[in-house]
């Protein structure tokens, strides 16, 4: 971790019109994410979690503010930029997986290196087997999505946002679809990868187990920042030693 | 109302293309069923109609030697006969077939000699010109004439030669030329097809019919004797088959016994007039058009719903499988979907009834307006709509139930899990290894249409199967829109290849025609390549005792060139026919319930009997059929009063560039000719027949690229419903449009390719099946789909997968990412 800020977001407002009523998601979120920090966000149902994910991970753009990821500002991108920021920069874990039917584990993960370009087919798979050693699905390349557990498609999902080395990792619900030890192991994996590759990591989850492996936990609530606290990770150590 | 009821609406209202597009199959497949089908009892009523307003003739008699008019008179005056005829009308005129010049240019003519207005087989008057001011005297003047509305061109684009009033025409009577004025143009209800009665053609536009003062014919034709060749009654209750056999019967008797010879006699019936039988056959061909559309439209749309169900089905399976884990009961989600395809039927045969409705009176209205009949009968068949609609619905109520079906079999767990398309290969696919190789499918997104097409084969089968049905559909209109005209020529060239038919008026001995036909000082003969001699009279047909009816009696002979019979049923070969075995039409077969192997007698002067051993299908299928040599060699002559070795018959055919004028004028110096028929006369005629039917052909063509093009396109798009998550995960990736739109459209072109491919073999049966059934076995049916149908189906099967792909695209493209993600739970 660096001292230089991977994310910046200034008052960052979003609101949705359902009707004639309108939901205020984001009220003027700021927040800072350093390079290689692992944070996550923290709060209840329909606090904004998403939301401000949506806006970091570039797919949804805000009402207000402004979100600069490594000092560019991708609030003023149109949707082919984004596109190709979705493409290059960020890597996608999603609460249900979303990794395609018909591909096997290692074309799944393969995929996102093709459709950056530049890398051969031989190459392309052997970084993928690489790092499906790396999150633990080494032998279970060729399986199918219907093939693999919960917590493998996972991890398929993991792989494959990280294989393009990203400068931000994003996601959403990691382990809201996954038992307690899966979840737990998917956690530290993510935390391992963010220690190994320098990934910056913003993770959202309502899941306070997964917050003691993070940098900072930023807690939100009604669409604002309530508080942010220091390597919990660390307390919850301490609090343990001392139990 | 319903929780779950609610639901089924929203799902109709939410999917606003997959209701549009069963809704569209449903109406589609009710207005052809029942709108083509309720059109033939309408043009029949409409026929019926107008023959009734115009008293059109329910018997005629002809004679090839004509009669003295003073017969017709004193049947007139004898009121006892009558009587006992119940005869109502009864008219006689002269009607012989010559040539006419009109515009420098010759035609055939039927020329009608009538004391005009005359009471049967009433005159329509359509224009008359401007200097006639009492229509009852529009044939008083010698020099005045009637030309029939086909021939002048004036109601139908594409037939006819656009004779105008006033204008002069020039008819040939026997070598002398004279000229005439149209001072009308005019319609017989009998003559609605202008079918030649030799050929059995329809001569629309083609063949003149002219009206033309009695007193003028007899005095050019018949060197004013008070001659008359025709005779034509009404009787007291219209269209009643019983009084009129009865009239003949006695006529007949009136007939023989004042000298008229037996083989001179033709008798027809209203219903086996040539142009009734023409009118019914093409009538009836609609019918069995209709149904054919209709089957092949129950067909699309069971396909559809079976491919659009089964995809709403698993593009819904985590509701599904969160009813299944509160407990709903399976029947009630089967009913649910069901439901939908219920409702979504409904509405579409609600609109497919006025469609229909629509379409069964703009059919009838057209062909009343090829035919030229004035009076429409609006009597539609409530029936044909009640069952068209029942069907329909009964098949979108199985088709769903069965796509639906699989939700019995699935647990809550199963039907929620992420992958319900389940893929059980590890290895590589055949697929794979076929096509892996190949650098367009070696990307790994590349892999995708291969994987989705054959590795999850039941869908893949379904949206095949719609795609080829799609495609069956265009293949067999193609086809039919060119083959309908080839089928009516090949036949002609298969059955009837000679160039002229020439009838005599009276019986001539074989040795006089082989002694003209080889007389080596006449030149004009010397275009001639082959000829043979045939016979041709009317008969009386009885059956088990029974009399059936009067009908066309032809004898070729038995290694004839020039004349071949379409057999069915029966015998092989014409050597087989003998003294005591004949063939017999198909439908005077059918209508009179003979079949192979029966005895009917057959005669005038009293009934010959003799086996049916064979069955003929051909155009107008109402003659009785036999040989030269098995006449010859019967004892059937008296029944006919014709001696043995005597025709009234010669068939030949001509060099290429031959003068037919100077041929026929050379034949009409030796003979009494009854008519003289040139083939290509009625070749022409055909193809204007089925231009001026172009409206109607175009509309199924339309139907067919329509049905192949939108159908094909749904298919292919509802292919893609259930994975949307798939599309969602590859644009959160930042996926460029090109890779998505490479993936959709190869997909889309292996699936159509292998639909294409499909399509060929089941084109071809379908179309052949499809032939058979509309034609029956009247007419040998050419084995070819023109080669133009696969390049038009493989560029509309292009334009499908393009139309597909671009609308998939478009609808990616426009997806809110994070209101998708959110709304499909990806987040």
């Amino acid at each position: 971790m660096t001292n230089k800020n991977m994310v910046t977001i200034r008052n960052l407002t979003r609101s949705f019109e359902f009707g004639e009523s309108q939901v205020l998601a984001l009220n003027g979120v700021d927040m800072e994410v350093k390079k290689g920090e692992f944070v996550v966000v923290l709060g209840p149902s329909g606090a904004g979690k998403t939301t401000l994910l949506n806006m970091v991970g570039g797919i949804d753009h805000p009402t207000e503010g402004e979100v600069i990821v490594d000092g560019e500002l991708i609030t003023s991108y149109n949707l082919e930029e984004l596109n190709t920021y979705r493409r290059n920069d960020v890597g996608w874990v999603f609460q249900f997986f979303n990794i395609v039917a018909s591909l096997r584990a290692w074309e799944n993960v393969g995929l996102a290196l093709e459709f950056q370009g530049g890398l051969k087919q031989t190459e392309i798979k052997e970084k993928v087997f690489k790092i499906l050693k790396d999150v633990g699905l080494e032998g279970k390349e060729d399986r199918f999505p219907s093939q693999l557990s919960g917590g493998e498609q996972q991890r398929v999902a993991i792989a494959r946002a990280l294989i393009k080395k990203p400068k931000i990792v994003v996601a959403d619900e990691p382990t809201g679809n996954l038992d307690f030890v899966t979840g737990q192991s998917i956690a530290e994996l993510m935390r391992d990868l963010n220690r190994q590759e320098e990934s910056t990591f913003i993770v959202v989850s309502h899941d306070l187990n997964i917050t003691q492996f993070a940098d900072r936990v930023f807690h939100l609530r009604m669409g604002k920042i309530e508080k942010v606290e220091e390597q919990p990770q660390m307390k919850m150590t301490k609090k343990v030693q001392e139990e | 109302m319903r929780i779950m009821n609610k639901k089924i609406f929203r799902e109709i209202w939410f999917n606003k293309f997959r209701s549009i597009s069963i809704i569209l199959v449903v109406a589609i497949t009710v207005a052809m069923f029942s709108g083509m089908r309720a059109s033939y009892p309408m043009l029949l009523a409409s026929y019926d109609l107008n023959r009734d307003i115009n008293n059109v003739a329910d018997g005629r008699f002809t004679f090839s030697q004509p009669i003295n008019q003073d017969n017709l008179t004193t049947i007139k005056n004898n009121n006892q006969l009558l009587s006992d005829a119940n005869i109502d009308r009864i008219d006689g005129r002269i009607l012989f077939q010559s040539s006419l010049q009109y515009n420098k240019e010759k035609f055939q003519v039927i020329v009608i000699g009538v004391d005009y207005p005359n009471k049967v087989n009433e005159l329509v008057i359509e224009a008359q010109a401007e200097d006639v001011t009492n229509t009852s005297q529009l044939l008083t003047a010698n020099d005045s004439c009637i030309i029939e509305t086909h021939f002048a061109g004036h109601n139908i684009p594409f037939i006819g030669q656009g004779v105008q009033l006033d204008e002069t025409l020039s008819i040939d009577f026997i070598g002398q030329s004279v000229n005439f004025t149209v001072k009308a143009i005019g319609q017989d209800t009998d003559y609605i097809y202008v079918v030649d009665e030799t050929t059995l053609m329809p001569l629309l536009g083609e063949l003149a019919i002219v009206w033309i003062n009695l007193a003028r014919v007899q005095e050019l034709r018949y060197d004013n004797k008070p001659l008359i060749n025709q005779i034509l009654f009404t009787v007291e209750d219209r269209f009643n088959k019983n009084q009129t056999f009865t009239a003949a019967d006695e006529l007949t008797q009136f007939f023989t016994s004042n000298n008229i010879d037996a083989n001179s006699l033709r008798f027809e019936i209203f219903d086996e007039t040539p142009d009734y039988k023409m009118f019914e056959s093409d009538a009836g061909s609609l019918d069995s058009m209709g149904t054919i559309f209709g089957i092949i439209g129950l067909i699309v749309c069971s396909i559809i719903i079976l491919n659009t169900l089964s995809k709403l089905v698993n593009s819904q399976r985590k509701n599904i499988g969160l009813f299944l884990a509160m407990g709903a009961r399976k029947r009630k989600i089967l009913f649910h979907y069901i439901g939908v395809t219920l409702i979504l039927a409904v509405i579409g045969v609600a609109i497919g009834v006025p469609l229909g409705y629509g379409l069964a009176i703009g059919m009838a209205k057209m062909a009343t307006k090829v035919y030229a009949i004035h009076y429409l009968s609006y009597t539609l068949p409530v029936i044909e709509f009640i069952i068209g609609g029942a069907i329909t619905i009964g098949i979108c109520f199985i088709f769903s139930l069965f796509s639906a079906w699989p939700i019995t079999s699935v647990t809550p767990r199963e039907a929620m899990a992420a992958t319900f398309t389940r893929i059980k290969a590890t290895g590589k696919s055949i697929a794979e290894k076929i096509f892996g190789w190949l650098p367009l499918f070696k990307p790994i997104h590349m892999t995708v249409p291969l994987r989705e097409v054959f590795m999850k084969k039941k869908k893949t089968l379904i949206t095949i199967l719609a795609l080829t049905t799609s495609m069956v559909f265009l293949v067999d209109s193609l086809a039919k829109e060119y083959n309908m005209y080839k089928v009516m020529t090949d036949n002609f060239n298969e059955y009837n290849t000679s160039d002229v038919l020439v009838n005599l008026q009276m019986p001539v001995p074989v040795e006089d025609i082989s002694r003209f036909l080889n007389n080596q000082s006449i030149t004009a003969l010397q275009d001639i390549t082959h000829s043979e001699v045939f016979i041709d009279l009317f008969t009386k047909i009885t059956h088990e005792g029974e009399f059936a009816s009067w009908a066309q009696f032809v004898c070729y002979q038995e290694n004839s060139t020039l004349r071949k019979y379409n057999v069915i049923k029966g015998i092989e070969s014409k050597a087989e026919l003998g003294p005591k075995k004949i063939l017999l039409g198909k439908s005077i077969a059918g209508k009179y319930d003979i079949k192979l192997n029966d005895e009917i007698g057959i005669g005038i002067i009293g009934e010959y009997e003799i086996e049916v051993s064979g069955i003929v299908g051909e155009l107008i299928d109402f003659s009785v059929m036999w040989t030269y040599e098995a006449y010859q060699e019967s004892t059937i002559s008296p029944y006919f009063g014709m001696m043995k070795g005597w025709v009234n018959g010669i068939a030949f055919t001509v060099r290429d560039g031959t003068d037919l004028v100077a041929l026929r004028a050379t034949f009409e110096e030796q003979f009494d000719v009854n008519r003289w028929t040139e083939a290509d006369t009625a070749k022409n005629s055909i193809r204007a027949l089925m231009e001026s039917m172009m409206g109607i052909m175009l509309v199924f063509l339309f139907i067919g690229l329509a049905i192949g093009v939108v159908f094909s396109f749904q298919a292919m798009y509802i292919a893609f419903v259930d994975r949307q998550l798939d599309f969602l995960a590859l644009r959160a990736m930042g996926t460029k449009m090109k890779y998505i739109r490479r993936i959709i459209f190869w997909e889309n072109a292996i699936l159509s390719l292998i639909g294409t491919i499909l399509t060929i073999p089941f084109g071809y049966l379908f179309y052949f099946w499809s032939m058979n059934y509309i034609l029956e076995d009247k007419f040998y049916i050419p084995m070819s789909v023109p080669w133009f149908t696969w390049p038009i189906v493989l560029v509309l099967s292009l334009f499908s997968i393009w139309l597909a792909t671009m609308r998939l695209v478009r609808k990616i493209k426009k997806m809110e990412l994070h209101n998708e993600l959110r709304v499909t739970g990806a987040t």
